[in-house]
């Protein structure tokens, strides 16, 4: 099973979601975020030790900073609605059209 | 026939160059890309305007490596593709010959054979780059190249390289030599009835199920081409079937052993040649190409003189004849192998041979062919001291 | 109304990842944003050739659910030219280090400009060879540490949109990795640019570049990238003095007047065929 994070912007009908198998824990989000919202944990069950976590996701403002900004692919900044229409996790197709 | 060289009456004055540029269109041939070089650049010549007659693309290359790489990539699209050079032109392609060996891609090169090593004599014959044919590039491989002898043998055997290429997945040398290349001669251009054509099998199965390197189907497996939806990823890495890079050592073993496989388990028949005189020859020669036109005429003349000998002409240089010619050994006192070079096929035929024989050369690298009455001397000896 | 999600994955061989590259390897922005571009201009993955040489970046196509072709070191080009001559209304993209791209493939690279070719050339440039342990390269900055240049660079090094501009690419265009969308609407571009495009990328290699030049991890070099590039727009309006030790990033080049190569080749085609026909319907 893949190993994901989804976090929720209730009010802002925002969704992020971090793909853990995909992270490697690099900073470059964490920078990039112009909000504070995502921070660097410790992760000793991933080879790199580290990955990234959302701080509060109410903090989001949608700018996909951070998801254009990875390297790996590793965390969507979605619409509530978009969420159904693109491939979650590392070999599960949860889009409609596949 | 009416947008082809030939004036209507079958028979046609061609050189050898020319011979090879048309015997590749006929063979399916629709994209060649080529460097300038002597003694090849008359294919060049001659599919440049050839090609787009038959909706085939040419380009001139940047360079030697350039026009191996594209060819590579044309091949990959599913479209016979071909290249010709010589010497130097043929070190340069190296690199890119072994990825086609490795990523198992069809394509035909020629290689017009002057003197050399280096620029040498680039407008003279030479026989020297066969080595280089079979052990050019780097790591292991199995080698098919072919060295026709007259006009027609020329024009069937580019096709026969196109012809195994296909069916085998591999490049295809094809060894002429600078005499062969630009000596003309009368010829009937074969009909398509005179040969066959055959093209890379295809998969049989759903782009889900397909592999590029499939081997349920057999040692060569069948090949997709791109843009039919097979989305296949490609490397000269070892890879696994999947075409994707591996280091796992059981299967690098046995991808590398199942691509010699492939060819040398069918080497006896790859294995071409003519047998002229040979029944009951003390003597044999072992000789190929323009030099083999040579030993043809020394034979015939020591007969006339009393001496037993034969021409082993060989058609295939690769995958060596090892078997006829452990045959012949044990049949023959001697060989006498001609060559334009300072004595590479007569290893082979030592190897082969297996026995405490004479095995002697003729050996010529001044630029000329290897007359005849020097080859007869060298017959007349081996016949005396025999 | 705002553009739908791209699906990264339905273009990426998802099997495949987490990909080979370092932690904050800007090679993954790359790639992103080159699926960003696809997407954005609707083509098929079936009809997209990927092509690559040697070396990280050239790891790059066999993440990519496309038609994907890993070759020799520098040849790239090549092998894509054959691609393209043979099916050319397919698209073909290659991507390349600048190592692989402008040195070994330097010649290739010039001759693709000058033929004007319509094949898409990204080159991910981290002024440095990577993969084989962090030797100089052409794009290598006067003066940096690399393996091969303990004591300073002293080479100088291309401007790779001059470059491609004075070979005669039609498209150039440089971008960086700190601005994955600048990049992508760049490399959107350039790619349904008809004829050589050559779109420059500046990267970050902080594991073998960074290491040896006060870098050592990827936000730092990216930082250094990005301060200093300088958007052209902007540039246009700064002097000499102010762009002193800067980059400029954007649209550099486009020329879409000259002839694009397969369409020349393909009236060449029409043309002997006309004549051809000619001739044998004159008779004998």
């Amino acid at each position: 099973m893949s190993d994901i994070i989804r976090y929720e912007a209730k009010e802002k009908d925002i969704v992020i979601i971090i793909d853990r198998d995909l992270c490697k824990g690099c900073d470059i989000c964490v920078q990039v975020c112009k909000q504070d919202g995502l921070k660097l944990v410790d992760a000793p069950d991933k080879w790199e030790g580290a990955s990234v976590e959302m701080i509060n996701p109410e903090l989001c403002n949608f700018c996909k900073l951070c998801e254009i900004q990875c390297p790996d692919f590793a965390i969507r900044v979605l619409r509530k609605d978009e969420e159904g229409t693109i491939t979650i996790g590392k070999s599960k197709k949860t889009s409609a059209e596949q | 026939m009416s947008s082809d060289r030939s004036d209507g009456s079958g028979i046609v004055f061609w050189q050898g160059n020319e011979v090879v540029a048309e015997a590749a269109i006929a063979a399916g041939c629709r994209f060649y890309a080529g460097y300038p070089i002597t003694p090849s650049s008359e294919i060049a010549h001659v599919m440049a305007e050839r090609l787009p007659q038959v909706g085939g693309k040419f380009i001139q290359m940047e360079d030697e490596i350039a026009s191996m790489g594209a060819i590579i990539g044309a091949s990959l699209t599913g479209v016979k593709s071909m290249t010709a050079t010589s010497g130097p032109g043929f070190s340069l392609k190296m690199e890119n010959i072994g990825y086609a060996y490795m990523a198992e891609v069809p394509c035909v090169i020629v290689n017009v054979m002057r003197g050399g090593p280096s620029t040498g004599l680039p407008t003279a014959i030479g026989q020297s780059d066969v080595q280089q044919a079979r052990w050019g590039t780097h790591g292991d491989h199995p080698t098919i190249a072919l060295a026709p002898a007259f006009h027609r043998e020329i024009y069937l055997s580019t096709i026969k390289a196109f012809n195994l290429s296909e069916k085998y997945r591999i490049p295809v040398m094809l060894m002429l030599d600078e005499v062969l290349a630009h000596m003309s001669e009368g010829m009937r251009v074969p009909e398509p009835s005179d040969y066959h054509l055959v093209d890379r099998v295809k998969p049989s199965v759903t782009p889900e199920e397909y592999f590029p390197y499939d081997t349920r189907f057999g040692d060569v497996p069948p090949m997709a081409s791109y843009f039919e939806g097979f989305r296949f990823h490609v490397t000269g890495l070892n890879h696994t079937k999947t075409g994707f890079p591996t280091t796992n050592p059981d299967i690098c073993q046995s991808e590398e052993e199942r691509m010699i496989r492939k060819v040398m388990k069918d080497a006896d028949a790859l294995a071409e040649y003519e047998s002229y005189l040979l029944d009951d020859a003390e003597i044999a020669i072992y000789a190929f190409g323009s030099t083999a036109r040579g030993a043809r005429g020394a034979v015939d003349e020591a007969r006339k003189q009393g001496i037993k000998v034969g021409l082993f002409r060989a058609i295939t240089l690769w995958p060596f004849p090892d078997k006829a010619i452990y045959a012949l050994a044990k049949r023959v006192k001697a060989f006498v192998v001609p060559e334009v070079n300072l004595g590479q096929m007569i290893q082979e035929v030592e190897r082969a041979a297996h026995r405490d024989m004479p095995i002697v050369g003729v050996n010529k690298v001044g630029g000329i062919p290897i007359p005849p009455s020097e080859i007869l001397s060298k017959i007349k000896e081996v016949a005396k001291n025999g | 109304m705002a553009k739908a999600a791209i699906d990264y994955l339905y273009y990426l061989r998802a099997d495949k990842l987490p990909h080979m590259w370092c932690p904050g390897c800007g090679i993954g922005i790359v790639v992103k944003a080159m699926i960003g571009a696809i997407d954005d201009l609707g083509w098929d993955k079936n009809d997209i050739a990927v092509i690559s040489g040697i070396g990280c970046t050239s790891r790059a196509p066999g993440y990519l659910d496309m038609n994907t072709l890993h070759t020799t070191h520098g040849r790239a080009l090549t092998f894509a030219t054959g691609v393209k001559m043979a099916q050319s209304t397919k698209h073909v993209i290659v991507i390349s280090g600048d190592g692989d791209a402008t040195a070994i493939g330097g010649n290739h690279f010039i001759h693709a400009c000058r033929r004007n070719i319509d094949i898409t050339e990204i080159i991910v440039n981290n002024n440095i060879y990577g993969m084989t342990g962090g030797q100089f390269s052409p794009t290598t900055p006067y003066g940096a540490k690399a393996a091969t240049t303990p004591y300073g660079n002293i080479d100088p090094s291309f401007d790779l949109v001059e470059l491609a501009k004075g070979a005669g690419a039609t498209y150039v265009a440089r971008a960086s990795v700190d601005n994955g969308r600048m990049m992508q609407k760049l490399l959107r571009d350039g790619m349904e640019h008809h004829g050589f495009s050559v779109i420059e990328v500046l990267a970050n290699c902080h594991t073998q570049f960074g290491r040896r030049n006060k870098m050592s991890d990827a936000v730092t070099m990216i930082d250094w990238i990005a301060n200093r590039v300088v958007a052209k727009a902007k540039a246009d309006k700064m002097t000499l003095e102010e762009l002193e030790g800067k980059v400029i990033t954007g649209l550099m080049y486009q020329n879409k007047e000259r002839p694009e190569y397969t369409d020349e080749y393909d009236k060449l085609i029409e043309r002997v065929q006309a004549k051809t026909s000619a001739k044998a319907g004159s008779g004998k």
